[in-house]
């Protein structure tokens, strides 16, 4: 058997290992030098110098901390709840101005339904989603979107505040989610949440990919 | 939990007990204190100065507006670590954020240090801003802030097990970089990370 990085590394750090890629190790000087050198890295990277942060930091943030009042939570809910629909409905006059659409190129919960639907109503037909799968698809939806090839030099005003826009609205979401591993929520609140954000990832796709095809790609 | 790479300050109750009172010098003083640990914790992360001192700010506007749900059970430099990590994380899962990562290395380097030791210093810097983010990530939280995989699998919302292979897959890029080796299929890891956005 020979070990892994994953053993060598569970060796490195004194972790339990499996006997057979112990043994392995222990025959082959060469494998203690790797294990020897992957230390070295991790003591290397331990001493790596800390970083003086920016002189002018700590204004902004005690400008910014005694002007804006902490958020409500239901209020930050509401508005995000009540932007999506605004953005569906922008998005839904996008589409059905920008022509016939072309599948987008993985199956995604955004195929499966006509056009004209609007991503609000997508996560809604799904069969009850649970927070952890909700989770799941945004996580599917930030991969497909990093993996748009294509980089646009040009594009115009209108997608790109609708870009903003659902983006700006992402941020949201991810900054209420965040509060809530703190300050916790109302059952059925961080699932509204995860919900609007699928939601909001889908509606993002499809200008990426639109965008994408009016220009070739 | 060990403290190693970015130091995580001991902070005295009383000054948390101030600071939860309202007490401005107090605040700034935690500033003072915690500020290098995050700073420097968000610049190996994420890579970008912009996005380091963006997390600087989130995460002190947070600790100032959050500071009474802190409960005391672990020490508060650790509360406030924990903070900017998963506001780092947030960033690295925005999409759009990876657009706009540059790299700039000129004030990385520790001014008590010289020579040869800054040399290696600045090419280790370099080559962990050109892993993939997550194992960059990764491998940060494990070897030098000390986090389990269990706890990092948690933070990221993945398996322990995924926290693991990241591990090793980082360290087996590292190695190619740092020994500069090139081989084709792995082309990408040694072009630099220079990106614009």
């Amino acid at each position: 058997m020979y070990p892994s990085t994953e053993d060598l590394l569970k060796i490195r750090d004194s972790k339990p290992v499996d006997a057979r890629a112990f043994a392995a190790v222990n025959a082959d000087p060469e494998l203690w030098a790797e294990i020897k050198r992957l230390a070295e890295v991790k003591d290397a990277l331990q001493a790596l110098p800390m970083l003086k942060p920016p002189s002018e930091a700590w204004v902004k943030i005690a400008a910014a901390s005694e002007s804006h009042p902490v958020p409500s939570s239901h209020w930050l809910l509401r508005g995000a709840i009540a932007a999506t629909a605004a953005l569906a409905a922008i998005l839904l006059v996008m589409s059905s101005s920008e022509g016939p659409q072309t599948p987008l190129p993985s199956t995604t919960v955004a195929e499966v339904i006509g056009p004209g639907e609007s991503g609000w109503n997508i996560a809604r037909g799904l069969a009850t989603p649970t927070y952890t799968s909700l989770v799941a698809e945004s996580a599917r939806l930030e991969r497909q979107l990093n993996e748009i090839g294509y980089k646009p030099r040009l594009i115009r005003a209108g997608t790109a505040t609708t870009i903003t826009g659902l983006e700006d609205q992402i941020s949201l979401i991810d900054a209420q989610l965040m509060y809530s591993r703190v300050n916790g929520l109302q059952p059925g609140q961080a699932e509204e949440l995860q919900r609007t954000r699928v939601d909001l990832m889908n509606a993002l796709l499809k200008v990426h990919h639109a965008h994408a095809q009016r220009f070739g790609f | 939990m060990e403290t190693m790479g970015t130091k995580v300050p001991e902070i005295d109750q009383a000054l948390v007990v101030n600071a939860c009172r309202g007490n401005r010098e107090a605040h700034s003083r935690l500033y003072e204190l915690c500020a290098p640990m995050v700073y420097t914790l968000a610049r190996r992360m994420l890579t970008s100065p912009a996005m380091a001192e963006d997390i600087l700010q989130e995460t002190f506007i947070e600790v100032i507006r959050k500071i009474d749900t802190y409960r005391g059970d672990a020490g508060f430099g650790f509360w406030v670590r924990r903070i900017a990590v998963n506001k780092c994380l947030m960033h690295l899962r925005s999409a759009w954020s990876s657009r706009r990562v540059d790299m700039e290395l000129s004030d990385v380097v520790c001014p008590r240090t010289e020579g040869k030791q800054v040399e290696k210093q600045i090419i280790l810097e370099r080559a962990l801003a050109e892993l993939p983010e997550t194992s960059r990530v990764v491998v940060w939280l494990h070897d030098v802030e000390g986090y389990t995989h269990k706890e990092i699998g948690q933070m990221m919302s993945r398996t322990t097990s995924f926290s693991k292979s990241q591990l090793a897959r980082a360290h087996e890029r590292l190695r190619i970089i740092l020994s500069g080796e090139c081989p084709e299929d792995e082309e990408q890891i040694c072009t630099p990370v220079l990106k614009t956005y």
